[in-house]
């Protein structure tokens, strides 16, 4: 008897089930994306006991005929794909064929379905992948799906399900994930039969982010819109003061579909570069919209992961909307009072020239100049140079005033970024010295690394790192770049090609060299406990403002903090 | 234990001794010195794990013992103790007291069986050295200095090595950082027995602490053991672990080939450089040399200061050529050549520049040109 059998479908259907529905959070996923690719515009999801005893998902999608509906819970059967061809061209959430049996492999799975062609709706039962009973029924157009009992056959599973509370969590975060890439779509969420969520069509797609990301950020989101040929970026992203310590905070689609995507986390970070602490992430929500034959979502059962055509392309356009986003918003805006900007050295004070908008003071004259001021504030974001001096502290901290806040401004670390600033321009203006080598260095490296490194010889030349070829894996460094001169060169090349070799993206030589950088703007920059005078203050005010990035040192630390004066009234319980 | 020294003695070795126990390490005993009696004097050892130091010094004991002791601590009590004579006594339990009628210390000393086993010396192949030559050869290879966090062994270590040549003898010292080579030799008169050995890895470090201890009126023997480099002295014993690893092979680098032979003042040349220099900064430290026929301009450019030009004449007879080299090198290699003229052997902007003195020839420097 030969050893080898083929498995019975049911049991192949319950091990696909084991890559697809690892919990139930999966199952809202895979049903929630089924009722979107039938265009529903509305969708219910309701769920009970965390999803162990009932997930129902009801849409008014194009639901399914009598014999669709049969064929949709044979494995490998799906409308969504029909040719070759159509795999590399996928315009649908799902195209598996998959999803459905595997989890009617695994519960007590009703489908009920009606695609308004005939008069009557079709109801299919099934119990641990069996068919039970199918029966004409009356039902609105669109499917619903009733699971119940998940994992019944699957004690194992069933075992490493975590409380209610936990599932539960899991699910809102898919379901809220789903939601914002689809904002034409009514979404409702019960939770044993109580309203969890409502996510209505008119809602602004803002609510949704601040849905997954927190209320409290709302202000600190950043808009980001890019349209390049083919390619469309848009989402928030955080300011680079709000991060967190995991990537959980980063929700990219693709399509609408929620992917966690090296690359784009990767041109993310780069985008932040500078802005950020070590090991901090930001928060974020990208979306893009690729065309759908330079995408290959066929990776992962769960899509999850997908891969570009256009690596490159798609990397760096994601890289520059985010950093040309933040260069113009991680800047300090100061709110102001004054309809007139305020000048230094003036020899009157302009804040107290306008009526103050208070209780039982709303005519209409003031109401204008409200209006005035908001617009004003748009175009004028109060400077670094515009902020009034009140003195040092601990001859460490600068502290000064603008209408509405206290900020207060590490002397170091805003140095240390006008140094950097100067170095860095200075390095790129004038180009880079070479240091020759008179031991040559050798690296050996594994075949990937070689093959990335080999193509990065001419890029790398032009950052006076000089490569050879030197047979098979093996590569000579005969000059480096000068500032490097004082470390060792052979560790930085290897990581350059093994980064190359993995992501497709090398660690930057750039990055080094400007670590050097960083080194002596720090080497140079004022210390701590070093008393300036208000000549120093103001220049050093004046050169911040010029920075690229003025709101972080070049280790990513903030230059500076601020208290609205709301926050000291309400402390000292001048307001409630 | 109890014992008595006298403070000149032992302040002179006690401040030298800070630069290996003041070094942090993981063995927090490495802090401190271990003092033990013999009959009619002490035993001070100190490591930093890679370099030992033992030396005996003559004191009066009342009773036999060992003690490990805050080497910084003990230091600073001995240094500024009013007095010549000073009591060391052990009383119990670690504490050491130190004093006389009228200054008192109570130390917490550590316990002396946790200190690092120095390596046991004996039956070493030792061979004679002038103090002051030995010296030399350290300071003239210690120039090329270490990153920090460089682990390239070639880097770290200075490569030892004897030769043996028909009708000489000589050790030689090279030293490199992978853009420049410096190398020294010290030739011995055929008639004294040099024993044979394989050549050696010393760590820069080790070296540069150890010439510390060296007077230079002396004769010192050195020698290897295992993995050990010894110097040792009438009563002084220090010993280095060797790194293990392999130097580059460095004589083509060396060889005298064709090549334009330009003298110098060596204190001109020196001063020349210096004033180049004044314009570079850490991120613009080049400065070019354009040899032209019997001319020499150095220039520097640093874009945020300015420029800098001198012109000098020297003996040049080949096409015109332009080189750029970082100064500090220059500066460095210059300056520890002891002779009034200095050589420089260019070929072109591709080719390590040699550099050595006139006459003598147990000097070479090897310095790669950059690219602005």
């Amino acid at each position: 008897m030969s050893k080898i059998k083929i498995l019975p479908e049911i049991l192949s259907n319950k091990i696909a089930a084991g890559e697809v529905v690892e919990r139930p959070s999966s199952v809202v996923k895979e049903l929630v994306e089924n009722a979107l690719d039938a265009a529903s515009t509305r969708i219910a999801i309701e769920v009970e006991n965390g999803g162990r005893s009932l997930i129902r998902v009801a849409d008014n999608g194009i639901g399914m005929g009598h014999d669709d509906a049969l064929l949709s819970l044979e494995r490998y059967a799906t409308s969504k794909i029909y040719k070759d061809r159509d795999l590399f061209s996928i315009n649908t959430l799902g195209f598996r064929g998959e999803a459905i049996p595997s989890i009617a492999a695994v519960s007590k799975f009703t489908l009920t379905t009606n695609d308004d062609t005939a008069h009557t709706g079709t109801e299919i039962v099934v119990e641990g992948g069996r068919i039970k009973r199918v029966s004409e029924v009356g039902a609105p157009k669109g499917t619903m799906v009733t699971i119940k009992q998940l994992f019944f056959n699957m004690p194992a599973r069933k075992k490493f399900l975590k409380t209610t509370g936990t599932e539960m969590g899991h699910i809102t975060d898919v379901v809220s994930a789903i939601t914002l890439a689809w904002p034409g779509t009514y979404f409702k969420l019960l939770h044993n039969g109580k309203l969890v969520n409502r996510w209505s069509i008119k809602s602004d797609l803002m609510e949704r982010v601040v849905d997954v990301l927190g209320k409290t950020i709302k202000n600190d989101l950043h808009r980001i819109r890019l349209n390049i040929d083919d390619l469309s970026i848009t989402g928030w992203v955080s300011s680079p003061r709000i991060t967190r310590s995991t990537s959980r905070g980063i929700y990219v689609y693709v399509n609408g579909r929620n992917v966690k995507d090296r690359i784009i986390q990767h041109a993310l970070f780069e985008g932040y570069a500078g802005r950020l602490q070590k090991g901090r992430f930001p928060l974020a929500v990208l979306l893009l919209k690729v065309p759908a034959d330079q995408v290959d979502v066929n990776v992962h059962p769960a899509k999850h992961e997908i891969r570009f055509a256009q690596q490159k392309r798609i990397h760096d356009a994601v890289a520059d909307a985010v950093s040309k986003m933040l260069r113009s918003t991680d800047r300090p805006g100061w709110p102001t009072n004054s309809a007139f900007p305020l000048r230094k050295h003036s020899v009157s004070e302009p804040v107290s020239h306008f009526p103050r908008i208070g209780i039982g003071n709303k005519g209409s004259e003031n109401k204008r100049l409200e209006e005035r001021k908001k617009q004003e504030n748009l175009w004028e974001k109060k400077r670094f140079g515009d902020l009034r001096l009140i003195g040092q502290l601990h001859n460490t901290y600068i502290l000064c005033e603008s209408d509405e806040e206290l900020i207060v401004i590490d002397q170091h670390a805003a140095h240390e970024r006008i140094l950097f600033a100067q170095l860095k321009n200075r390095s790129l203006k004038f180009g880079k010295e070479a240091q020759k080598l008179l031991i040559p260095e050798t690296i050996d490296l594994g075949y990937r690394e070689a093959d990335a490194l080999d193509k990065m010889i001419p890029g790398l030349k032009t950052l006076q790192l000089e490569i050879e070829p030197f047979g098979g894996n093996t590569f000579i460094v005969k000059s480096i770049p000068a500032l490097l001169a004082h470390r060792e060169i052979k560790p930085l090349v290897v990581e350059i090609a093994e980064k190359m070799a993995e992501s497709g993206f090398a660690a930057d030589i750039e990055r080094a060299i400007d670590q050097s950088l960083i080194l002596m703007a720090c080497h140079g920059a004022i210390r701590a406990n070093h008393p300036l005078s208000e000549k120093e203050i103001n220049s050093l005010l004046e050169q911040l403002e010029k920075c690229d990035n003025p709101s972080h040192c070049p280790h990513g630390r903030p230059t500076w903090v601020s208290w609205s004066f709301r926050f000291f009234e309400k402390s000292f319980g001048r307001i409630m | 234990m109890e014992f008595t020294i006298n403070k000149n003695d032992i302040i002179d070795v006690l401040s030298k001794i800070q630069g290996l126990t003041g070094r942090k390490s993981s063995l927090a005993i490495t802090e401190s010195l271990l003092i033990k009696t013999n009959s009619s004097s002490i035993t001070v050892t100190a490591t930093d794990l890679e370099t030992g130091f033992e030396g005996i010094y003559s004191a009066n004991i009342e009773s036999k013992g060992t003690i490990a002791i805050n080497s910084r601590k003990f230091y600073e009590i001995v240094r500024d103790f009013p007095s010549n004579e000073i009591r060391v006594c052990e009383t119990e339990n670690h504490w050491i007291e130190i004093g006389n009628q009228n200054v008192q210390y109570h130390i917490v000393g550590m316990n002396f069986e946790d200190f690092p086993d120095i390596p046991h010396i004996e039956e070493v192949d030792y061979f004679e050295i002038n103090s002051i030559a030995f010296i030399k050869m350290i300071e003239k290879t210690i120039i090329i200095t270490v990153g920090s966090d460089d682990k390239r062994t070639h880097v770290n270590g200075i490569y030892f090595e004897r030769i043996f040549n028909q009708d000489e003898k000589k050790i030689r010292m090279v030293s490199t950082d992978g853009s420049r080579l410096a190398l020294v030799d010290y030739t011995y008169d055929k008639n004294i027995e040099l024993p044979q050995g394989q050549a050696v890895l010393i760590p820069k470090k080790g070296l540069g602490e150890v010439s510390k201890f060296l007077k230079p009126t002396e004769t010192i023997l050195i020698g290897v053991q295992g993995n050990n480099f010894i110097i040792k002295k009438d009563k002084e014993t220090m010993i280095i672990r060797l790194l293990e690893g392999s130097f580059p092979k460095y004589h083509d680098i060396i060889v005298k080939g064709k090549a334009h032979q330009i003298k110098f003042d060596r204190q001109l040349f020196l001063m020349m450089l210096k004033r180049m220099s004044i314009l570079s900064s850490d991120d613009y430290k080049g400065v070019i040399l354009n040899f032209k026929k019997n001319k020499l301009m150095i220039t520097t450019t640093n874009p945020d200061i300015g420029e800098s030009k001198e012109d000098t004449d020297i003996n040049f007879d080949g096409k015109p050529m332009e080189i750029s080299f970082n100064p500090r090198y220059f500066i460095e290699m210059v300056n520890v050549i002891d002779e009034s003229h200095i050589i420089l052997r260019i070929i072109d902007e591709e080719k390590p520049c040699q550099i050595e003195g006139v006459d003598d020839k147990s000097f070479l420097g090897v310095i790669m040109p950059m690219r602005i």
